[in-house]
């Protein structure tokens, strides 16, 4: 099959080598943020299997399940109920947040966080928290996978179901809330249906309810299923009565799907997800082409986005703004801090903008530089603050650590060494040496010579500096 | 504004809106001060989609219990503002305020094409413009570059704020300037480290890293004028909803005397698909008990006169019901009443009632007038250019007093 030109693999050459720079970004991208650690074992697998080894996480047996655990402590723990007491939201941000820093697959944890935010359901009265667990299970499950199976699996999720009123689409009161979502979110985008799209398209999943209001599974009521023929998008949807009537839902998910806008519709959220802000028309068309070329299946297309040349493009390289969770996550990870819950990582996180399992609306969050402003940059810089000012522990003592201040800023007598240290373990690329000197010229100015107050100063500078904000 | 026959004032005020109303009712006109360059804007948005036909109900038109039999309200219940129009039994402040002279409402306001999406929709409010999402500026935003950007007077990095919240909406963005989005006052405190990036020697102007550099330099600026407006002595209770805080802390900048210019701040939960007897009056509870306790405090820090509310949602909600019972609730829809609170205002109704003769073919109310006029009506106010923010052919309303 040949290769559209704006995503041709990278081949590593004299002029642009597979190099430490590549490495951090793809790290960077492809996770929350790029530790030394990290950045040294993708270098050294080379660039196919580096992208390999982000790509391939166990579907089963969960490494991260057994250290929670080990651990011991609730909070680490899948949120489950407890003597009858229903799940915690806190509990569940606390229980996300923690394996987006202690996971070693990061892009497992970073293409859920694009599917919450892509299918993004609330929690309420109506949507107790167990059934956003389960939703995540889902999403989880087939983050990876064919669209088709994910999509499908949504439409039958019982807090989608309840979020976007299914439960109450009935034959005799279709309700448009979720045909109109379907189209406009998650699959073709706005301008490409028509509202007689999303009353015929109402009328199909007529029926697509849940089995019970407590603790509900999908169920379709034919009873409640409109059986007339519909007419979406151009096309002739067949009636059916019966149970063949939850056919048709699967006929019109399937439809969505066929034909270039529903590809180069994903293709663009992920190319902003993964890639840049403001991806060229050519390059969505492109990335577009190759999504449905692989039949919407997720991991094909990430396996040729990330390893293609546009990928890791220097031009591209610390361009984004990291979410929220890629900024909190990123300095934890950074700072080797093991004990999230000395910070309340979720309430930081939800502090943040970034409320797990309750986002702002049901188009989830807004990207990119939407994050920055003058409001959020100063919550970002307290939160610099309250993490370099975590207690200091020695990395050598048995238990879970936070900050080693002596490995972090050891034998460093002059700033700028200090600073310049601290950016490339903190940033995971270089800081330039103009920034670097003025950096150190503030630290100077406001921070004591020597001592670990020193290095929390030094690292509060960098986590707050711009280059950090970015990935 | 006159009293329905037979509903007495008394029976009212024995309500729980008794002591907002009484101090509404007894000084809001003490205080006149018309200081044009002290004039602020706070636009809040009923975000999802309120039922303007539930809030402003039409009076005395049958079609409307034909057309929402379940959603209708009890007519004794409505709280009348005009011959023609009751409002929500939920909003009883909001009456009071019309009965002080400190309401105006435009009903059918909505958008030149109607689109029914939340997202679109909002844009298009926010853009000022059918532009939408496409636009690189707000309406406020282009208010403030036209008319107040470098005004000695009356800029400040504080001028646009959106409260409540931690997303900055479209409508106060602007070429220059970044302004804050804020979710709570108290915690707004500039760290003594991190807020420190240099001058960012080697950044790319444009790029992601010179804006988050600019908007660290903007938080120094606007956090130091925060700082002045924490810990005001003396201030009434207001209710410990998501909006009565966003209010106090618009309330608290005021009082602190900081120049700002326009408050952004945003209501949840107008989406009442289902359901949506119980949630609409929730909200519009939400919505009257936070606004009342608001204007209580403008009166008492004498800015009423200056200090404009506009309430607006980015659509109204379609006429007839969808599903049945207590579960009924109602899909997108089209115009709504916009309303604006203030001593500036011309108080009353501008406008007939919603007309359900007249649907469009999706079943949805037409619009009377689009939401640039009720704009141009209020950058006039705001002393800013109508037509150079919003384009010409918006002829403003005489809804406020010059």
């Amino acid at each position: 099959m040949p290769v559209p030109g704006l995503l041709a693999p990278f081949r590593p050459s004299a002029d642009d080598p597979w190099d430490r720079a590549r490495a951090a970004h793809l790290a960077a991208r492809s996770g929350f943020g790029a530790t030394p650690e990290e950045i040294d074992r993708l270098l050294a697998l080379g660039p196919e299997r580096a992208v390999e080894t982000r790509l391939d996480w166990p579907g089963g047996a969960d490494p991260l399940e057994a250290r929670a655990r080990e651990l011991g402590a609730p909070l680490y723990e899948f949120p489950a109920e407890d003597e009858g007491r229903p799940p915690a939201i806190a509990d569940a941000r606390a229980w996300w947040s923690w394996r987006m820093c202690a996971t070693p697959n990061p892009l497992e944890e970073r293409l859920t966080l694009f599917w919450h935010a892509h299918f993004a359901c609330q929690e309420s009265d109506e949507i107790p928290l167990s059934l956003l667990l389960r939703q995540n299970r889902v999403l989880r499950a087939h983050a990876a996978g064919p669209f088709a199976v994910l999509l499908a699996l949504v439409a039958r999720d019982p807090a989608m179901l309840t979020f976007l009123d299914g439960r109450r689409n009935v034959r005799a009161r279709p309700n448009e809330n979720w045909a109109r979502e379907l189209m406009e979110l998650f699959t073709l985008g706005v301008g490409c249906y028509t509202q007689r799209d999303v009353v015929e398209i109402a009328r199909v999943f007529t029926g697509w309810g849940v089995s019970r209001p407590r603790d509900p599974e999908f169920r379709f009521h034919a009873e409640l299923h409109d059986p007339s023929d519909k007419r979406v998008l151009g096309r002739v949807v067949r009636g059916r009565g019966g149970e063949e009537g939850v056919c048709e839902g699967d006929e019109v998910l399937a439809a969505l799907l066929d034909g270039p806008a529903a590809a180069e519709f994903l293709a663009r959220k992920l190319l902003r997800w993964f890639v840049e802000d403001d991806p060229a028309p050519e390059l969505v068309e492109a990335a577009g082409a190759r999504l449905a070329a692989c039949g919407f299946h997720v991991r094909e297309f990430l396996r040729e986005l990330l390893r293609s040349q546009a990928f890791g493009a220097p031009s591209r390289r610390a361009t984004l703004v990291k979410s929220p969770a890629g900024f909190l996550v990123s300095a934890v990870r950074a700072l080797r801090v093991e004990n999230p819950q000395l910070l309340a990582l979720g309430d930081r996180l939800r502090e943040l903008g970034m409320d797990l399992f309750h986002p702002p609306s049901v188009a989830g969050w807004e990207l990119g530089p939407a994050w920055i402003h003058a409001g959020s940059v100063l919550l970002r810089a307290r939160f610099a603050e309250q993490i370099a000012a975590l207690p200091h522990s020695t990395r050598k003592v048995v238990g879970a650590p936070a900050l080693d201040l002596e490995e972090l800023g050891q034998g460093l007598r002059h700033t700028d060494a200090l600073v310049r240290q601290l950016g490339a373990r903190l940033v995971g690329r270089p800081l330039a040496e103009a920034r670097v000197a003025e950096l150190a010229e503030r630290l100077e100015q406001r921070a004591p010579r020597e001592g670990h107050a020193r290095t929390r100063a030094a690292i509060a500078l960098v986590v707050g500096s711009p280059e950090f904000a970015l990935e | 504004m006159r009293s329905e026959p037979g509903w007495t004032r008394r029976g009212f005020l024995g309500g729980s809106a008794a002591c907002a109303a009484t101090l509404l009712l007894s000084g809001a006109r003490g205080e006149r001060r018309t200081d044009s360059e002290r004039r602020t804007l706070v636009v809040l948005r009923l975000s999802g989609g309120n039922d303007g036909l539930a809030t402003l109900v039409p009076l005395g038109d049958e079609r409307l219990a034909a057309l929402r039999p379940d959603l209708v309200l009890p007519a004794l219940d409505l709280l009348r503002v005009d011959p023609q129009h009751g409002l929500h039994p939920a909003l009883p402040r909001l009456r009071a305020a019309f009965d002080a002279g400190l309401a105006a409402c435009v009903p059918g306001v909505g958008l030149p094409s109607s689109n029914l999406s939340h997202f679109k929709s909002r844009a298009i409010w926010d853009a000022g413009g059918e532009r939408g999402a496409a636009s690189p500026d707000g309406w406020l935003g282009r208010h403030w570059e036209l008319a107040l950007r470098g005004d000695a007077r009356r800029d400040s990095p504080l001028a646009l704020v959106a409260l409540g919240t931690d997303a900055l909406p479209l409508a106060l963005k602007s070429a220059h300037g970044n302004w804050p989005a804020i979710p709570r006052l108290a915690q707004w405190v500039a760290p003594q480290q991190g807020l420190e990036p240099g001058a960012g020697a080697g950044f790319v102007p444009g790029s992601n890293a010179a804006l988050v550099l600019e908007c660290q330099r903007r938080a120094r600026e606007a956090s130091a004028l925060v700082a002045r407006a924490a810990g005001r002595s003396r201030a009434p209770e207001y209710p410990a909803s998501p909006l009565g805080a966003a209010l106090r802390d618009a309330a608290d900048l005021l009082a602190a005397e900081l120049p700002v210019r326009a408050v952004w701040l945003e209501l949840d939960g107008f989406d009442t698909h289902t359901r949506q007897r119980v949630q609409h009056a929730r909200a519009l509870a939400q919505l009257d008990a936070a606004l009342g306790v608001f204007l209580e405090d403008l009166r008492a820090l004498r800015r009423l006169e200056d200090v404009l509310v506009l309430v607006h949602s980015e659509f109204g909600r379609r006429p007839a019901q969808s599903g049945i019972g207590a579960d009924a609730g109602s899909d997108h829809g089209t115009a709504g009443p916009v309303f604006l609170l203030g001593g500036g205002v011309r108080a009353g109704i501008h406008g007939g009632p919603a007309d359900l003769a007249a649907l469009d073919e999706d079943g949805n109310l037409r619009v009377e007038v689009d939401f640039r006029r009720v704009y141009a009506s209020v950058l006039e106010w705001l002393g800013g250019a109508a037509t150079r923010v919003l384009g010409a052919g918006f002829e403003p309303l005489p809804l406020l007093r010059s």
